[in-house]
């Protein structure tokens, strides 16, 4: 559900309850944020299976850590600190030669079943991968901006409020990132039919 | 507004982060801009697409949050409650789970609808694929039928409904839908990933989301252990709902007297235990309902919202129950095509698209239907109200367009002649996509003017008629 909708609790409550000790209270912030944690790793090492492993590590890290968070209504922001010195970790010791272990035994696509037949889901989960592939290639802020709305179904100003600037520049990140790739779609799909 | 003030507009526009005055200025620029209505169809394509391509990744993080979330939890208590912990300490307002339970108050919820048949269920699934944890007794657990206080309609998974006489305590999974039965004090649960319907002897419908649990007392007194229900009562009987955090004490006014009194028609409500165990939520769907604890009582109009805790109950405003809902999408699937509740649905979230700060989720909540938004979608756009709203019907068209199964081919043909160039040229991409046949006229050329397709219009009521045999019809189905 975008924007925070229902959050009996906020995050900072939960902070101090997790703090505190009360079971499951640290489990709820981690529902909460994964979905955007993700989108940041995956915004970061443009992989998504690799992605999810390092929003585990990063969620365990913060839970590791929460002790040490001084003001609690900073946790989101906190947290995407965490996940950026875990992506980078992950990035300088090149494990990109390794496996995530979640792709292993699962089925890392899943097609929608609104299309008739193998061949059409098929060609459905094709334009998909080759959509995100764009996506992983824009700029970084664009990049960013994009998963994070998709990802973790955000309103402009909770994205503003997580990245530490302001509505319209989120804004102008998602208009760019969109421009750019109808302007690389487009080039594609002209040079698939080309063929 | 110039093109270049809208243009950069557009992306927030389809994101639902718009003001709807700003929203108007849009539209009404966009009404009279051709190039503007364009790119804004572009960025409402992309939009879709990117919406799509990121469904698998967000489940993929649903399941890192459930895997991160429950073992996180659970060492909480042991690794974080240490001496050395925190500068950041607050005293928590929550009870512990076991107070919880000693806090004495009542929840009693009262439905009204004027019930007019019972659903007809449809048999889902023969037999358990796995067999159940506990022993099952040589003879199995038999209810007279003239016993049996509630059936079951539908469920997502027959032997993910288990039934509990209470009496020898044993769980038993449903075998078939048609021969649930549940006596008086039953307890009926749904596993994780299943969903049912249940209709008592009164005629109240309860649905049950997974992962939970329900005692029924009687036709009209449910109680809710854990988990959610939504629930509609007829007007002959109301029905109470207890939660699981009630005190065992029912204050009664005086003796005999009913726990509640009956006020409201027409009503509807969905109830909620949070998985902490210590507060419920309570949102009134349509009508009114009326809720009483710690000896206060509040009337909820239809979409407001009260949260119970031990402390105290309060009034949390308007609550989006048309996407609370979402989880009965399953269940209303299975009663068919036809059914006019799932029609009903389709309408409702149809009529927010385009309307609120987030159209995407409602887009979302109708493509996750599938094939079954379909028929309600194709009668909106066929009728005379559609024209009061063009955008909404573009919207409506463009999910036809993405998801008709060959069974409305007809119904597309048709629409090929509608005044509305957006509907003529979806119909013609979606009869492409399912016949790839284009009787000469590509999708964009259904916008010209009409010598450029009445022919072709022509020709594929000539084509339908000689092939509808061809094609597969609507399946039959049973209507509630």
């Amino acid at each position: 559900m975008r924007g925070t909708r229902d959050q009996t609790t906020s995050d900072a409550e939960l902070v101090g309850q997790a703090v505190n000790g009360k079971p499951d209270a640290y489990g709820e912030l981690a529902r909460r944020w994964a979905p955007r944690v993700m989108a940041v790793c995956h915004a970061r090492v443009r992989c998504q299976a690799s992605a999810a492993d390092l929003t585990q590590e990063t969620l365990l890290r913060g839970f590791r850590d929460l002790s040490s968070l001084k003001s609690a209504e900073k946790f989101g922001a906190w947290l995407r600190g965490i996940a950026d010195r875990v992506c980078l970790d992950w990035l300088r010791s090149k494990q990109r030669t390794q496996v995530p272990f979640t792709r292993l035994g699962s089925d890392p696509q899943t097609i929608l079943a609104t299309a008739e037949g193998v061949g059409a889901a098929l060609e459905q989960a094709d334009e998909f991968q080759k959509l995100m592939a764009e996506v992983e290639a824009l700029p970084e802020s664009q990049r960013e901006a994009l998963m994070l709305f998709y990802y973790g179904e955000m309103t402009y100003q909770e994205m503003a409020e997580l990245l530490g600037v302001s509505t319209a520049t989120i804004n102008a990140r998602l208009t760019e990132a969109r421009a750019l790739l109808r302007k690389r779609l487009g080039k594609s799909q002209r040079a698939t039919h080309e063929l | 507004m110039n093109c270049e003030e809208t243009r950069a507009r557009l992306g927030a526009w389809v994101d639902g982060q718009l003001e709807p005055a700003e929203v108007a200025a849009l539209e009404s620029h966009v009404s009279m801009c051709a190039e503007c209505r364009a790119e804004l169809k572009s960025l409402r394509a992309l939009h879709a697409d990117l919406v799509r391509a990121f469904e698998a990744p967000r489940a993929a993080a649903a399941q890192v949050a459930l895997a991160a979330g429950h073992p996180l939890g659970k060492q909480a208590a042991t690794r974080l409650n240490s001496p050395k912990s925190s500068a950041i300490r607050r005293s928590s307002s929550f009870f512990p789970l076991a107070l919880a339970m000693a806090i004495g108050f009542l929840l009693a919820v009262l439905i009204f609808r004027p019930w007019k048949s019972p659903a007809v269920g449809l048999n889902v699934v023969d037999r358990p694929t796995t067999p159940p944890i506990e022993h099952v007794p040589e003879t199995p657990i038999r209810t007279p039928s003239d016993l049996s206080i509630a059936r079951l309609v539908v469920a997502t998974k027959a032997d993910g409904v288990e039934v509990n006489d209470r009496a020898r305590k044993i769980w038993q999974p449903v075998a078939e839908i048609s021969k649930f039965q549940c006596p008086v004090e039953g307890c009926v649960r749904t596993s994780s990933g299943s969903r049912c319907e249940i209709v008592t002897s009164e005629g109240c419908v309860v649905r049950m989301n997974s992962g939970t649990e329900i005692v029924v007392h009687t036709p009209a007194r449910i109680e809710l252990r854990r988990g959610e229900i939504w629930c509609r009562s007829t007007a002959a009987a109301p029905l109470e709902v207890i939660p699981a955090l009630s005190s065992a004490v029912v204050k009664r006014a005086s003796p005999g007297a009913p726990v509640m009194t009956c006020t409201a028609s027409d009503a509807a409500c969905m109830l909620r235990i949070a998985k902490t165990g210590n507060e419920v939520s309570v949102t009134a769907e349509t009508g009114k309902v009326d809720v009483k604890a710690h000896d206060k009582s509040l009337e909820l109009a239809a979409r407001q919202s009260a949260t119970i805790t031990g402390e105290q109950m309060r009034l949390d405003g308007s609550s989006n129950a048309l996407l609370d809902t979402s989880w009965m999408q399953p269940l209303l699937i299975r009663k068919g095509h036809a059914n006019s509740e799932l029609a009903d649905r389709v309408n409702d979230l149809l009529a927010r698209v385009g309307e609120t700060k987030q159209p995407e989720l409602y887009e979302r909540e109708i493509r996750s239907l599938g094939e079954y938004s379909v028929l309600p979608l194709l009668r909106y756009v066929e009728s005379p109200r559609s024209d009061s709203n063009p955008w909404r019907r573009t919207a409506a068209m463009q999910i036809i367009s993405d998801l008709a199964p060959a069974w409305a081919i007809g119904d597309l043909v048709g629409l090929l002649k509608h005044p509305d160039a957006d509907v003529r040229s979806l119909a013609a991409a979606a009869l492409n996509r399912l016949t790839q046949l284009t009787q000469g006229v590509t999708p964009e050329k259904w916008r010209g003017p009409p010598a450029d397709w009445q022919p072709a219009a022509i020709a594929w009521q000539t084509w339908w008629t000689k092939n509808a045999d061809r094609f597969p019809q609507l399946p039959e189905t049973q209507q509630p």
